[in-house]
């Protein structure tokens, strides 16, 4: 019998050298790539912990720095001893230690604003932003995308509106923050409740008997309404096209099924659309919103300040509604702010490192504990709620 | 027009034309069985004993050929009748093989006895008979309602022949004719031979129900 | 569901003649685009009551789209309209003005072809329809759900675990959740999309089953691609073809001895 031709007689037998080789340099690529990105990632995460994490620890119990998550900021104070030490000291223990020992030498004095003390402004004042921008994009972005994917009619008009809504979405955030710099922050249009209108501002103000105040449509000025309502026109395109994603995900039965049973296209909605959707679009929009919440220019010309000694809560005026009035009409502090002044605003020096990565890290911090709790919320809705 | 399913077409044609062949085997039987008795050849009515096997084993297998069409397509409307009446069919076409046997075996008999000349008075029996049978199968592989109603009105003529010649024969064994066993045989082989006829009948009121979906027995 | 109840058998079912039909379809043409293209043409027929009736047909043929106007499911979609021609339900013209299709869907049940329980207890599921016509009393809404559960022969598989997520039932018991949440609001007429067509044929035996139970208090209605299951739960049957009724007739007919050569194909298999 003639021996068969086949040089091997494995037909499994692996391909030729080149292919394989060719395979490798095409998937070592794509994985060069990957690591790099990640790469990027562990150093911009990296140097951030590593700058910024000493300064919320301290050696000693409680090993936290709390000072800086519990004082205003305020300016520091950088001076040599006499015996050629340098020193540095916030504010009020500058003046504490002037005070104790007025014959002190101070040489080389110092002062760096607004990079001493701790950072509770800014980060109440991010919180409230966010509170007033989440609570407005959540009401009015459910509300638009239910009225979109449930409501309108389907034809060229709500295509129209819903392209509107995704080029809003690609609106720089700059012009947002003009926007609403012109919009809410200087129109006369957004009334406040005041015992002392502004009536050079004030369109008019409206008695409101039998108190002593006013209904005063002297605009917001800058202020938490004003950066939380930039903020929140800001993540609505966002918010409404999660929103429209939840809903459209929900299976179309539990819809037929509502309707078939004599349910109105309300009660359809209510009972049997929106507890469905409802984790898609918590957490889709808590994402949202924790995006924009990081940017500083919506903020820049609406609520942020550099510096400010009170808490919106400690600087408000009057009573019950003059009070809350008064409080959301209170300009703020906020992190991204705050970083941006102290980074970018000021010259720069070594004095001013410890703020800057401080409240660097605090804010990623933030950030990521946000999106991380979002992220546990919706695996435990999914699990609760599968079809 | 054609199933969607190939194999069903195939299925259906098959059966049919199991049974058409059937038909041709059963109609070869009272024929050979005819031609022995006329003839005087003991050997065909040995043959016709014989193969009678074939038959029955035919019928079998298109029963079987039905069952798996049954069960494996389903078949409603038309195709459940068609395969109803194919093994309606067959089992009337088992039994018209039954007969050429019994005219087999009345056959030998009357041969063993010497033979008879009144023979010959089953011939124009048996060639009406041989009409209808013939004539319902061709109504089968045809699908034709108008062949097989036609078969019903046939099958008057050879029960008019059976009758006469029934009549006849018995006249003759109540004058005292010798052969008295044969006639009687002749008796019964055109007795037989008037069976096969009802049994084509049978055969066309299947047809009948096959194409029109009315059941015309017993009316 | 007494000990005199009759034996199903389609072919022993009398023709309707005597009694009024429960819903008449007269000529009725419907589009799903306003009209440019008419999905169903010039249907005319009468659905009796207490009798199952079954539609079939190859897909695309209409038949759901007809199921889905007797309890106006269409007009979810906003381009679809009623071109021509009426349907009545119990003598009520169901598309005149003064008609809320929400009332007319209390009155007409409808079971989908994908089971589709809310992502709610077992309870809450049958309880839904009474819910959302505001029925609080918590005594009436016990009683409906074991009634229906009942009525649907899921209450013993069920009764010890009302409270528990009505996903973690299998999927024929979840069909037959559906059934008995359709049920619970007490429709006279039941409409059925396919209920069989996502289930293993023992759920589709026990849904036929059913189906032969709930005959007794409902009219029903069902859609099915499954033919033989049309031989077995229908008293009649509809065979719908490109948007046109080709043939209605006793189901033992259709099936039978169709009188249509188009019927006779599709029942049997053939090409179109």
């Amino acid at each position: 019998m003639p021996e068969p031709k086949t040089v091997s007689k494995n037909p499994f037998r692996a391909s030729s050298r080149k292919q394989k080789v060719k395979d490798g340099l095409g998937i070592g690529l794509f994985a060069i790539f990957t690591y790099i990105i990640m790469a990027c990632a562990v150093v911009i995460i990296g140097k951030i912990t590593l700058d910024g994490l000493p300064v919320i620890l301290k050696s000693e119990a409680p090993f936290i720095n709390t000072e800086f998550f519990t004082k205003k900021t305020m300016t520091l104070n950088q001076f040599d001893t006499a015996e050629g030490e340098m020193v540095r000291m916030d504010n009020d223990d500058f003046y504490a230690f002037k005070e104790k020992n007025p014959d002190a030498v101070i040489n080389n004095h110092k002062t760096f604003s607004y990079a001493g003390g701790g950072i509770i402004g800014p980060i109440v004042g991010t919180f409230m932003l966010v509170i007033v921008c989440m609570t407005v994009a959540l009401f009015v972005g459910i509300s638009a995308a239910v009225y979109l994917n449930e409501y309108a009619r389907k034809g060229k008009m709500l295509n129209a509106i819903r392209l509107s809504i995704m080029n809003l979405a690609g609106v720089p955030s700059i012009v947002y923050g003009l926007f609403g710099a012109a919009f809410f922050v200087h129109s006369p249009f957004f009334p406040v409740f005041t015992n002392t209108p502004d009536w050079e501002k004030a369109l008019f103000a409206m008695p409101l008997w039998p108190t002593d105040g006013y209904l005063s449509f002297q605009g917001w000025g800058e202020s938490l309404l004003a950066g939380g309502l930039t903020l929140a026109v800001m993540a609505l395109p966002v918010i409404i096209a999660a929103c429209e994603e939840s809903l459209k995900a929900v299976p179309k039965g539990f819809r037929e099924a509502s309707l078939a049973l004599g349910a109105t296209k309300w009660q359809c909605i209510r009972t049997a659309v929106l507890p469905y959707a409802a984790p898609g679009i918590l957490t889709a929009s808590v994402l949202g919103i924790t995006r924009v919440a990081g940017e500083t220019a919506p903020i820049m010309f609406t609520a942020a300040v550099a510096g400010k000694d009170k808490l919106p809560w400690e600087d408000a005026q009057g009573t019950g509604l003059y009070w809350i009035s008064d409080m959301m009409t209170q300009s703020v502090q906020a992190l991204p702010y705050h970083i941006y002044v102290v980074t970018g605003k000021l010259p720069d020096d070594p004095a001013l490192k410890n703020m800057q990565y401080g409240s660097v890290f605090v804010f990623l911090l933030l950030v990521i504990s946000i999106a991380m709790v979002s992220v546990y919320l919706r695996a435990r809705f999914r699990k609760n709620l599968k079809w | 027009m054609a199933h969607i399913l190939k194999n069903y077409d195939e299925e259906l044609s098959a059966l049919k034309e199991g049974v058409v062949e059937m038909g041709a085997m059963a109609l070869a039987s009272v024929e050979k069985a005819i031609k022995g008795l006329t003839d005087g050849d003991r050997d065909l009515c040995y043959d016709v004993i014989d193969e009678d096997e074939k038959i029955d084993q035919r019928e079998k297998g298109i029963d079987e050929q039905g069952m798996s069409i049954l069960l494996r397509f389903n078949p409603v409307a038309s195709d459940l009748r068609n395969v109803l009446s194919s093994i309606n069919i067959c089992r009337s076409l088992e039994r018209i093989g039954d007969h050429a046997v019994n005219i087999a075996k009345r056959a030998r008999k009357i041969l063993k006895a010497g033979g008879l000349e009144e023979v010959r008075l089953i011939d124009p029996v048996y060639l009406e008979a041989r009409k209808i049978v013939t004539t319902a199968l061709k109504a089968y592989s045809e699908v034709d309602e108008a062949i097989a109603l036609s078969v019903i009105e046939m099958d008057r003529k050879v029960d008019d022949l059976h009758k006469a010649l029934g009549k006849s024969l018995s006249n003759k064994i109540a004058g005292g004719a010798e052969k008295t066993e044969s006639l009687l045989n002749v008796i019964f082989i055109s007795r037989s031979i008037e069976r096969i006829g009802d049994l084509a009948v049978n055969i066309a009121e299947d047809i009948v129900f096959m194409t029109s979906a009315e059941d015309i027995r017993h009316q | 569901m007494n000990d005199s109840s009759v034996t199903l058998d389609s072919a022993d079912a009398p023709a309707l003649a005597s009694n009024e039909p429960i819903i008449s379809i007269d000529d009725l043409s419907f589009s799903y685009d306003l009209g440019k293209t008419n999905t169903l043409r010039n249907i005319s027929l009468d659905i009796p009551a207490g009798k199952v009736t079954a539609f079939i047909g190859p897909s695309g043929c209409g038949k759901s789209t007809l199921l889905r106007c007797l309890n106006r499911m269409n007009d979810l979609v906003d381009t679809a309209e009623v071109t021509n021609g009426k349907i009545s339900i119990l003598g009520q013209d169901i598309n005149a003005p003064d008609v809320e299709a929400i009332e007319l869907r209390k009155h007409i049940g409808m079971v989908f072809q994908k089971y589709n329980p809310f992502p709610k207890s077992i309870y809450e599921n049958v309880a839904y329809g009474l819910r959302v016509q505001g029925i609080k009393n918590k005594s009436v809404l016990d009683q409906a759900v074991e009634e229906s559960l009942q009525k649907s022969a899921l209450w013993s598989e069920v009764k010890d675990r009302l409270n528990t997520s009505a996903l973690g039932l299998s999927g024929g018991q979840q069909q037959r959740l559906c059934i008995a949440r359709t049920i619970a609001v007490k429709p006279q007429i039941v409409l059925m999309d396919e209920p069989c067509s996502a289930l293993d044929p023992i759920a589709t035996a026990r849904i036929e089953e059913l189906i032969a139970e709930l005959q007794q208090d409902f009219t029903i209605v069902i859609v099915t691609h499954n033919m033989q299951q049309a031989t077995r739960v229908s008293d009649r049957t509809a065979f719908f073809y490109l948007g046109e009724l080709i043939e209605y007739d006793d189901t033992s007919n259709i099936f039978g001895k169709p009188k249509i050569k188009q019927t006779e194909d599709y029942v049997s298999g053939r090409f179109g």
